[in-house]
């Protein structure tokens, strides 16, 4: 992890922002402000500050000349294409869209109606502008943070000085209103710990997108500067060319869990389309073995060995199967975080005579994953069967059912919620095994199930608070944490039901622990 | 004289402040539970119309809801007038405009310096000059003609497009309030159907009809109920007013010491705008008279805030503000005061001008 970090912070004067994503009144608001729209105001500030100025121009006892602030500029553009910023911003709030009619530019024409006689003539020729602020909620700085290895952190002691002379001239961000100021330096690993605020995450799939400079923006910028100063010339308007030279980074809160694709099954008789083939709730693990198995066997059809394929020999065995890397052992070792499918059978639960059955199964791929392989398996397994192991005989059919069917009922929704049913707390339904022993000291049991988080893909930032005990929190799930059939290799480790409560709402699936892939540590949402 | 330097030129240096914040405490002058009324803003937008509030928040340091009590561009445009009277006027120059029998000070127009008002007048080639040594970074010649152009900021959008930022902006907003409604009656002075004016049915019909002719006319009883009835500010209500000291170090001349007397000029002016009380003191509008909440005078803040974050207290009063901007406006020179008049002969010429453009670029397309 790189210890050096380039901060360029922006502070606010009023507890709001304006800031929009794009030109149309109903552009929905920008938030954090874009590593973009940074850029453009330190450009504006350099600008200023330079504007004609003949010699070299002292600041706090450096002397830079106009050369050296569009050397850092073109530096910071590189920067930012090959790693966009870490953002630290305030929690904030859109307000109301509220329109206001200001007066547009034409007291000439007032005048002129002044001076034929008509003194009672007003200034009655108003534009309509809506404004919708992002309210500021826990303090007005907003901190960039760009990590520095040896080379850049080189680079960036030698356009420091340049850098925070244009940050220190940052006038305001995102409408003229939004009075601001800037600062800038290179800060260690501990000092960003002092940061207040939430940390948005470059490269992580979520909407939308911030717009982030890259090589020759600044000349983009330059170039349509110049074309909006002549927009005018002559009385003649020229429209002026949109902004092209940039680009449009994913970013999503630290606290917030990214998107994980999954497929969804009823499980159906097998002779019949309509019904349910149950199963008991602590036989989760020899559902999920089922589903594994008929997931492999389609998957080792499916294999595609042409250059460009994704369905590998190795995503077969990696990915669908879970084993470990070609030629060692099929276990994975403990830091073997290849991405794999999640293999969760459902319990019916969520109604006082819910039973606590299985019913239905999710096959989900990571947190924050493209999603092809849950479209594949989706469709795949459209009547597949499953089959008992010690007997040999078909117990189940797979039935796929999407989102948006209304075979996607309740109990669906408890695991996999919508986005408008999206919860806080969320609980085990099947134990969680925590991935080491606790010695029954409750410090050592948090700190495993914070590494649960961990090897979920879960960051520790999204939760608010962790409870365990032994009973479950859903009235209908009875049985005791050892009733659950578990596979050998998690027959020695503790077991626990775990109540997550989130900052923010989350959708799920969830799964937890040493057996999160194989339908143990399931967690609906309450 | 040399302390009075001392004093502010510290706010003008490379590491001074960044900005000076004032918060300021207000209350209704009945009482601090007394109903004070909002602007109103038209609907559209998905916005049904009434007061600006914004919220139900979790986690709003100030309260459940916002509600905007002044804008910024309210603010300003209660503020720079009071630069055209006593003791203020001498302190910038009084450029007045006659059209027929009116006369309008720059100071009360809406775009400043680029209002397009001023195109028509002879301070057209000299304003547009000024925007121009703008851009080439001498703002001397603004500050000579129209120096409250540079505090409220200004854009010269229908000439060079030259833009200054706002140096001094103020808000009122009020805190956790609770909206209230009211209903009244309007009764006719007298029953017109009784005088066979209309019949009884077309009386009937009309009543609570607002768009009726006879209810619109006051013929008969017309209620209205639910309207806008102001709100009690639970949450308090305060005035955050900044002046950007970033961007006035940006204002420069030529000459080292022509920037430093242009910055001082500016920054006295800026100071009398910013502690004024005309921005809050007093009727705001029908149903909003502010004054100073004497219970929260401890929360009341006057701090200068530095780029790295640190926060510093100060004393400047109004007067202090106004002996200073005196000192620093007779280094600088107050531009001279001009009555100009408007040209019904230059507005033909820009129009026709415009046109013949117009056209000749549709000709060359």
């Amino acid at each position: 992890m790189s210890t050096r970090h380039l901060v360029i912070s922006v502070t606010f004067l009023q507890p709001m922002c304006h800031a929009r994503l794009g030109k149309g009144e109903t552009a929905p608001n920008e938030w954090p402000p874009s590593p973009l729209r940074l850029f453009q105001a330190m450009v504006a500030g350099a600008a200023a500050r330079w504007a004609g100025a003949a010699g070299p121009v002292q600041l706090g006892g450096i002397t830079l000349t106009s050369d050296v602030p569009v050397a850092a500029l073109k530096w910071l553009e590189n920067l930012c294409s090959v790693t966009p910023p870490t953002i630290v911003a305030p929690e904030a709030a859109p307000g109301k869209a509220v329109p206001h009619y200001v007066p547009n530019n034409s007291g000439d024409l007032v005048a002129a109606r002044w001076a034929k006689g008509n003194a009672l003539a007003a200034f009655e020729d108003r534009v309509k502008k809506t404004f919708r602020p992002t309210h500021l909620l826990g303090g007005q700085t907003v901190h960039y943070l760009w990590p520095l290895d040896d080379v850049r952190e080189r680079e960036a002691r030698l356009h420091e000085p340049a850098i925070a002379a244009m940050a220190r001239s940052i006038v305001a961000l995102g409408w003229g209103i939004d009075a601001a100021f800037g600062d800038a330096r290179i800060m260690d690993a501990n000092g960003l710990a002092d940061l207040a605020g939430e940390r948005w995450i470059p490269g992580r799939i979520g909407a939308p997108g911030l717009r982030t400079p890259v090589a020759r923006t600044l000349d983009d910028l330059s170039a349509r500067h110049g074309a909006f100063l002549r927009r005018l010339q002559n009385g003649v308007f020229t429209p002026v060319p949109p902004l092209r030279q940039f680009a449009t980074v994913p970013y999503r809160r630290a606290s917030d869990l990214p998107v994980r694709p999954f497929a969804a099954f009823l499980l159906r008789p097998p002779e019949k389309d309509t019904g349910y083939a149950a199963f008991a709730g602590r036989r989760a693990t020899c559902v999920a073995a089922m589903l594994r198995h008929a997931a492999c066997k389609a998957a080792q059809e499916d294999v595609d060995e042409s250059p460009d394929a994704w369905r590998t020999a190795e995503w077969s065995l990696r990915f669908v199967a879970g084993h470990g890397p070609p030629g060692e052992s099929k276990r994975r070792r403990k830091d073997d975080n290849h991405p794999r499918f999640s293999y969760l059978p459902l319990r019916s639960i969520g109604h006082p005579h819910a039973d606590g059955m299985i019913r239905r199964a999710l096959i989900a791929e990571p947190f924050g994953s493209d999603g092809r392989s849950a479209r594949w398996i989706e469709q795949r397994l459209a009547g597949a069967e499953l089959i008992d192991e010690h007997t040999r005989t078909v117990v189940a059919r797979l039935e796929p059912v999407r989102p948006d069917d209304p075979d996607f009922d309740h109990v669906f929704h408890l695991y996999a919620a919508r986005s408008e049913e999206a919860a806080t707390v969320w609980t085990s339904v099947t134990p969680v095994i925590l991935p080491g022993y606790d010695d029954n000291k409750r410090a050592k049991r948090e700190r495993l199930v914070l590494e649960c988080l961990r090897h979920a893909g879960i960051d520790a930032e999204a939760v608010d608070s962790v409870e365990v005990r032994r009973a479950a929190w859903f009235s209908g799930i009875t049985e005791s944490l050892s009733a659950f059939k578990r596979p050998c290799y998690l027959q020695h480790l503790p077991a626990w039901h775990v109540r997550l409560v989130f900052r923010r709402a989350v959708s799920g699936p969830l799964s937890l622990g040493a057996g999160r892939h194989c339908g143990l540590g399931v967690l609906a949402r309450q | 004289m040399s302390d009075l330097w001392t004093k502010y030129d510290a706010w003008l240096k490379e590491d001074g402040p960044a900005a000076l914040v004032i918060r300021e405490y207000l209350m209704p002058a009945e009482g601090p539970d007394a109903v004070v009324f909002p602007p109103t803003f038209a609907p559209g937008d998905g916005f049904p119309g009434g007061y600006n509030i914004d919220g139900p928040f979790n986690g709003h340091p100030d309260g459940e809801n916002v509600c905007l009590i002044d804008s910024v561009g309210s603010q300003a445009n209660r503020i720079e007038p009071e630069f055209s009277k006593d003791p203020y006027r001498s302190l910038v120059p009084q450029v007045e405009i006659q059209a027929g029998e009116r006369t309008i000070n720059l100071l009360e127009v809406g775009h400043r310096a680029g209002d397009a008002i001023t195109r028509c007048t002879e301070l057209a080639s000299e304003l547009n000059a000024a925007f121009k040594s703008h851009l080439k970074g001498d703002d001397n010649p603004l500050a000579k003609i129209a120096p409250t152009s540079l505090i409220f900021g200004v854009w010269d959008s229908r000439e060079t497009q030259a833009r200054l930022p706002r140096l001094v902006g103020s808000t009122i907003r009020a805190f956790n309030v609770r909206k209230l409604t009211r209903g009244a009656v309007y009764i006719p002075p007298a029953d017109y159907s009784a005088l066979d004016v209309f019949d009884e049915d077309e009386k009937a019909k009309a009543e609570g009809d607002k768009k009726n002719p006879l209810a619109q006319r006051g013929f008969v009883h017309n209620p209205a109920s639910g309207t806008l009835g102001g709100v009690i500010a639970r949450g308090g209500i305060r005035r955050d007013a900044t002046l950007n000291l970033v961007a006035l170090r940006l204002l420069k001349a030529p000459k080292e010491d022509d920037s430093l007397k242009l910055r001082r000029y500016i920054l006295g002016l800026s100071l009398v705008a910013f502690t004024h009380p005309s921005a809050f003191i007093g009727s705001l509008r029908q149903g909003c008279i502010l004054v100073r909440d004497p219970a929260r005078k401890m929360d009341n803040a006057f701090v200068a805030v530095y780029a790295d974050g640190r926060r510093v207290n100060l004393e400047v009063s109004h007067e202090g503000a106004l002996e200073f901007a005196r000192a620093a406006a007779e280094k600088f020179g107050v531009g001279k005061n001009r009555q100009l008049t408007f040209s019904k002969e230059l507005a033909k010429k820009d129009v026709q001008e415009a046109k013949s453009k117009g056209a000749k670029k549709r000709k060359g397309q």
